[in-house]
């Protein structure tokens, strides 16, 4: 959906037996084309990724916004779709580019804040939500490790140690933090890594993480103690939820699917959910909501007292303000559409030489929805293998 | 009236003597060592800076022995243990420049290993028997210099305020071991803190 026809659906009724609704359809329209071709890009750019046509993706979403302020959001897009086709130090230059620019965004702006008042919260510069901020290290840190950087995937953990440090009621992620102490085992930090299992398996409920070996298991169903090669899985499946919803892709999936893990034909072991960006989108949702409420209420209030004050002196150019001042409100909130809706993680032992290995992907059920073999493991450090699977 | 085209001419020139150095590119040379920070990360003034101090206290130590010969030094890089992606290596470049240059030791190129011993086999095969380098005549370092730097961030808690505080705090260790016994012959720190105060609200 485009944000014109958000803005339509937000205009107020105009009596009609004024003549500001003969203005409606060209005020619409110039609004459209002012407001609109920046998300047109970026809805055709998701909606290209979610096609599966990554390469095509980031090539829709080359051409970014002029003002550098505008450029997180198709930033992150971007470096997700060229992450998911393979060129991982594309990804993270586009990352890092909106990393930055978010940070250069960390303050209140009170030209924007002020128009936001009176026009809309699009007016506001899109930084990314608190988890965004953080996936946005966590999906970074998977770009290093798949070219075998590993001091540099240990820097993204730094950095997701440091963001959940202080989320100020927002959530905290246990699927950014297992990344992050997966970064510090395999620089053999160990005791970073120990307290980020440690405090990823306290956001868990169903799965358990034991801290000294970061093997994930389900909490009724500890395995064996192990120590030798491990294959370790980042799996992102799904689509996050969206404003205008993808029913399909949530169909396709059902509630809770997951992965096991073949060599040949003996199981290694299956995939665990540590985080969905549906709760924590939600969660973060309810933070802000009263913080969203109450500008527009403000916003609300703002706009009939210009409008009003326009009226008194004449009512049909007060109309035609206050037409204009709703058809500014727009889409609220933006998010990062392309991040998976299921964040996993698979840990389990494996054949010393691996060198293919079968993903079948089942609902909550068990019923197998589909199945995928991998020919080579990305990367490996000492005995452990590293993979990433993303499944539209 | 008078008054105020007065006031709109003086305004005309102030902005067109004003205006035009605001809105033309700027060029000029600064000295990389004494450039003041933009902010409390890690910049070019540190990167040589560290490397001086670093260098200066190595130096100062009574390794290697003054009658000794320079020592065979291998620089295994400079671990970045910090938030950031930082080039470690371009520290560990500099340090090896001015330990070279100071006469004291001797390094073998461990970056370029791998072409110097692609350079040894295409001389061993295609080039005449006496301007051929000798395979076999490498000589081997008696210690590694390594190191670290790491950083600790600590910013100002959540309070209704209009600026934030920001701590940045490095430490650089160096370290030199003796590759036979596993020793560390010398070991030194270098540490830096600096505060900056960002604003919270802008235009």
């Amino acid at each position: 959906m485009t944000t014109a026809v958000i803005a339509a659906s937000l205009t107020p009724d105009i009596h009609p037996d004024r003549p500001g609704r003969f203005f409606r359809l060209p005020a619409m329209v110039v609004l459209a084309i002012l407001t609109g071709c920046t998300s047109g890009t970026l809805n055709a750019g998701r909606e290209t990724f979610y096609l599966g046509r990554f390469t095509n993706a980031a090539a829709v979403l080359q051409d970014l916004p002029d003002n550098s302020a505008e450029q997180v959001l198709p930033l992150m897009e971007r470096g997700m779709a060229h992450q998911a086709a393979g060129n991982y130090m594309t990804s993270i230059r586009d990352w890092l580019a909106a990393k930055d620019q978010a940070e250069q965004l960390d303050y209140y702006s009170v030209s924007r804040g002020g128009a936001s008042l009176l026009i809309s919260d699009h007016m506001l510069h899109f930084t990314g939500a608190p988890y965004e901020r953080t996936l946005l290290h966590a999906f970074m840190a998977k770009s290093f490790m798949a070219l075998d950087l590993w001091d540099n995937a240990a820097v993204e953990g730094r950095n997701i140690a440091l963001r959940v440090q202080d989320l100020d009621g927002f959530p905290d992620d246990a699927y950014s933090r297992y990344v992050a102490g997966f970064s510090f085992e395999m620089i053999r930090d160990w005791s970073n890594a120990e307290l980020q299992y440690r405090n990823a398996a306290r956001l868990l409920d169903t799965c358990t993480i034991n801290e000294s070996s970061g093997r994930i298991h389900a909490v009724s169903n500890p395995p064996p103690d192990y120590r030798g090669p491990e294959l370790v899985c980042f799996v992102s499946l799904g689509r996050a939820p969206t404003e205008h919803g993808s029913w399909a892709q949530r169909l396709a999936w059902g509630s809770s699917p997951y992965i096991e893990l073949y060599a040949g034909e003996q199981l290694l072991g299956r995939s665990h959910t540590l985080a969905t960006t549906r709760d924590l989108m939600a969660e973060t949702d309810k933070k802000l909501a009263v913080m969203r409420a109450a500008r527009t209420v403000t916003r609300v209030i703002l706009k009939e007292t210009a409008a009003h004050a326009v009226e008194e002196k004449n009512p049909f150019l007060g109309e035609i303000v206050r037409l204009l001042l709703y058809s500014l409100e727009t889409d609220t909130i933006r998010r990062w559409e392309t991040l998976p809706l299921w964040l996993q993680v698979a840990r389990v032992p494996c054949p010393a030489k691996l060198e293919s290995f079968r993903v079948v992907f089942r609902g909550a059920g068990g019923q197998i929805l589909t199945e995928q073999t991998i020919v080579k493991p990305l990367s490996h450090r000492d005995t452990i293998h590293v993979s990433f699977i993303r499944a539209l | 009236m008078k008054g105020l085209l007065t006031a709109v001419y003086a305004l005309t020139l102030i902005v067109g003597f004003t205006g035009c150095a605001a809105f033309r590119q700027s060029v000029s040379d600064k000295d990389p060592s004494n450039s003041p920070p933009m902010d409390a990360k890690y910049d070019a003034s540190d990167l040589l800076g560290w490397a001086d101090e670093i260098v200066r206290s190595i130096l100062e130590h009574p390794f290697p022995k003054p009658d000794a010969p320079a020592p065979i030094m291998a620089e295994l890089g400079i671990q970045n243990r910090t938030n950031d992606h930082l080039d470690t290596q371009a520290l560990a470049d500099t340090i090896v420049t001015k330990l070279l240059n100071s006469g004291k030791m001797q390094f073998t190129n461990t970056s370029r290993r791998d072409q110097l011993l692609k350079e040894q086999g295409f001389q061993l095969a295609n080039c005449t028997p006496e301007t051929r380098a000798q395979i076999g005549k490498q000589l081997g370092a008696k210690y590694m210099l390594t190191g670290s730097l790491i950083e600790i961030d600590k910013r100002s808690g959540r309070q209704v305020r209009v600026s934030k505080q920001e701590d940045v705090y490095y430490q650089l260790t160096v370290e030199i071991t003796d590759l036979e016994t596993g020793l560390i012959a010398l070991r030194k720190q270098h540490d830096r803190m600096r505060r900056v105060s960002k604003p919270l609200i802008g235009w």
